[in-house]
């Protein structure tokens, strides 16, 4: 089985503005695209159409070669998405937050307990303040929670909306380190940034929107 | 089936379609409403008990029985559109929408004007006009959440959905309502005596037919524009003959609405 | 029309299980949410004596039905911000992106709503009726016709509450889309207490708002679910 994503001829109206016009790609296991485009150049209604979020008006979205709306089972068990909205409550600790992820995207196989949690909060440096709630951390902080699921679940494709905002340096450094193993190991990653990404022996393509 | 179902539910297809259609609808509504009126208000008898103001009956009911009719049109139009995505659906259920309110609405009014000579108050909080009322609040809720949503497609699911919830709970809002009626005014006045002369029944059949009609023709009007509002950047709209006589007129102000652009290609249906 | 994503890999109770117990936190961390609603319901049933007066007579004969409006404004209320937080933050589209049946979701999301907000309402409502001159042994219908009511309420107000979520000003759009479709449930709620209250038996009554929970149990989270989709799929 090909974990193989395509996209063909992607057009997306906004009002009487075309937004996305026939964009097309493809995404093979082991490589990373990164879309780039100005503000309002239709990156992030890209990535929604992409994991079936936002409607394309034309066009279609294939995984393993078949369309993702008859393959949803398959095609979500294979995806992480991380948006502009992180999904994280504020009155809940990273560790209770995680949790429900581990739960919604896991599979009987690969179940995790609260040890891979904590262990992968380790991995980002919050485990300080894992039991705190989130609203008592920073941005860059809350930002980095969302983030350990990218070490906690198994998703062949990631799909990440400017993943690397709010985050310092130490945190850039590990999360595109992140990025280039799960690239090594075949999976595969959508994303979108405005600064280069820098990824040890990984080729990354990129999408020029707009 | 499939082509036939394609070749229905694309819009330049409905759109002359329904342009040649119309003046007939409109027509026969004409001559229906026309013999319907003269024979219920000037050749029925009178009755002996309501004189002459029973003749409000010939707007009430068709009024009333199309207030149903056309929830169930719209219903069964987003039930398709959701089912099938067939955008044309959806837009039957957004032209049925406002004709459905304003048919609920006189039958409120004609109602309450009945009632009047009737039972000596305008309003009386009877099991049918009840009904009417809450009828009149889903259409309003369906036509406010339409408005209320900006991206035409999820505003167009979400009021699909909305209708579909509406017209399974439609007979039980209806049932229970008319439950409470006799609850609470256990000797009921019944509008429509289960027997009507003949005389009388002739002239409201034709006035049903009337409101049908008046029904279909308001719809398929409103249908056009409703597709042309839809199908404004595509290419075959330009090139209608009546768009194309408004471009000559008006060349600064139409630019933007209804010249063809670049990608003037749209899927239809 | 997808309704649903099929089998979920994880357990169905465990997935129950989980979401209410994180529903649970959250709302017992923010009780601003479940408390305000109740709040209200005691207010707006105690300025009914002041605006009709307090003849314990009248008070008795109109009580069902103060009862019931309150009960039904309250719930109405309280339904405002159930997916919204979860809308703003990212919570539903992970769900929805999750794989996992987004009914089950929405039904846990729901029980949990309820038992925070129609159970203490339901535990309140003898001492307001006392306050409206009901005699107590109505109170066991009371009660009864609330329970089946305030969550046959949380359920349709849920299909509402999805259908306007991301929206602005939905609280009075969701009162006008959810009020006339909770006519029956007020109907046959406030005349099973009448019933009791002039000693007639109330099963009838009592049985068809069981019958309509059940309708709605068993087909509002479909509808829930379906419109909590499109809603994520409008936004940018």
């Amino acid at each position: 089985m090909s974990n193989k994503l395509e996209a063909k001829e992607i057009s997306v109206w906004r009002g009487d503005n075309l937004l996305l016009n026939n964009v097309s790609f493809t995404l093979d296991a082991g490589e990373v695209l990164q879309v780039r485009g100005a503000n309002g150049s239709g990156k992030t209604t890209l990535l929604r159409v992409v994991c079936g979020l936002g409607l394309a008006d034309e066009g279609q979205v294939y995984w393993s070669g078949k369309p993702i709306e008859k393959n949803r089972d398959q095609y979500y068990e294979n995806l992480l998405y991380l948006g502009h909205k992180p999904g994280i409550k504020p009155a809940l600790s990273a560790i209770e937050n995680l949790r429900i992820f581990t739960l919604l995207n896991g599979r009987a196989a690969s179940a995790k307990t609260d040890a891979d949690i904590e262990q992968a909060l380790d991995e980002l440096s919050l485990i300080s303040k894992a039991h705190l709630p989130c609203r008592a951390l920073s941005a860059g902080q809350q930002r980095r929670v969302a983030l350990a699921r990218l070490v906690l679940q198994t998703a062949k494709l990631w799909v990440l909306d400017e993943p690397l905002t709010s985050l310092d340096k130490a945190g850039l450094a590990l999360v595109e380190q992140r990025m280039a193993a799960h690239a090594h190991s075949g999976g595969s990653i959508l994303l979108t940034t405005h600064a280069p990404v820098n990824m040890a022996g990984v080729k990354v393509s990129t999408l020029e929107l707009g | 089936m499939f082509k036939w179902l394609h070749r229905f539910g694309s819009a330049p297809f409905v759109y002359r379609f329904s342009g040649a259609l119309a003046p007939w609808v409109g027509g026969a509504c004409a001559v229906l409403l026309g013999i319907g009126l003269y024979l219920g208000l000037f050749v029925a008898p009178t009755d002996y008990e309501q004189g002459e103001s029973y003749r409000i009956i010939y707007v009430h009911v068709p009024a009333a029985i199309m207030s149903m009719f056309v929830y169930m049109v719209m219903a069964i139009s987003s039930a398709v559109f959701l089912i099938w995505r067939m955008k044309l659906a959806d837009a039957v259920a957004q032209a049925a929408a406002p004709i459905g309110a304003s048919f609920t609405f006189l039958a409120l009014v004609t109602g309450s004007l009945w009632g009047k000579p009737m039972w000596g108050t305008w309003w009386i909080w009877d099991g049918r006009l009840t009904s009417e009322l809450l009828l009149l609040f889903l259409y309003l809720g369906y036509m406010a959440l339409r408005a209320a949503i900006e991206q035409p497609q999820s505003a167009a699911r979400a009021a699909a959905v909305l209708a579909i919830v509406g017209v399974v709970n439609i007979p039980i809002i209806h049932y229970s309502v008319e439950w409470w009626s006799t609850l609470h005014q256990p000797a009921t006045i019944t509008k429509l005596k289960p027997s009507i002369h003949e005389s009388m029944a002739v002239p409201l059949r034709f006035m049903i037919f009337g409101f049908l009609f008046l029904f279909g023709y308001v719809l398929l009007v409103r249908l056009r524009t409703g597709i042309l509002q839809r199908e404004a950047r595509a290419s075959w709209v330009a090139q209608l003959p009546e768009i194309m006589r408004f471009n000559a007129l008006a060349p600064a102000a139409d630019s933007q609405a209804v010249s063809p652009s670049k990608h003037s290609e749209t899927k239809h249906g | 029309m997808n309704l649903d994503n099929g089998t979920s890999p994880v357990g169905i109770a465990l997935l129950i299980k989980c979401i209410v117990v994180r529903e649970w936190s959250i709302a017992v961390r923010n009780p601003g949410q479940w408390l305000n609603p109740l709040l209200f319901f005691v207010i707006v049933v105690s300025l009914f004596p002041l605006g009709i007066g307090p003849s314990p007579a009248t008070l008795e004969t109109i009580a069902p039905g103060i009862m019931w409006v309150s009960a039904l404004l309250a719930v109405l209320l309280s339904l405002d911000a159930l997916f919204d937080a979860d809308y703003a933050d990212g919570t539903l589209e992970q769900m929805v992106l999750s794989g996992q049946s987004m009914s089950l979701i929405v039904l846990a999301k729901v029980l949990v709503h309820w038992l925070l907000s129609g159970l203490p309402l339901l535990v309140l409502s003898p001492i307001l009726g006392l306050l409206l001159n009901l005699s107590l042994d109505t109170m066991p219908v009371l009660m009864i016709s609330l329970f089946l009511g305030t969550l046959t309420m949380s359920l349709i107000g849920a299909i509402g509450a999805a259908l306007t979520v991301g929206l602005n000003q939905a609280g009075v759009l969701l009162s006008l889309l959810v009020l006339p479709l909770t006519v029956p449930v007020l109907i046959f709620g406030s005349a099973s207490v009448a019933a009791a209250a002039s000693d007639i038996s109330a099963n009838g009554p009592l049985l068809i708002l069981a019958a309509v929970l059940i309708l709605a149990l068993s087909l509002a989270p479909l509808a829930t679910a379906l419109a909590l989709k499109i809603g994520v799929s409008g936004s940018n």
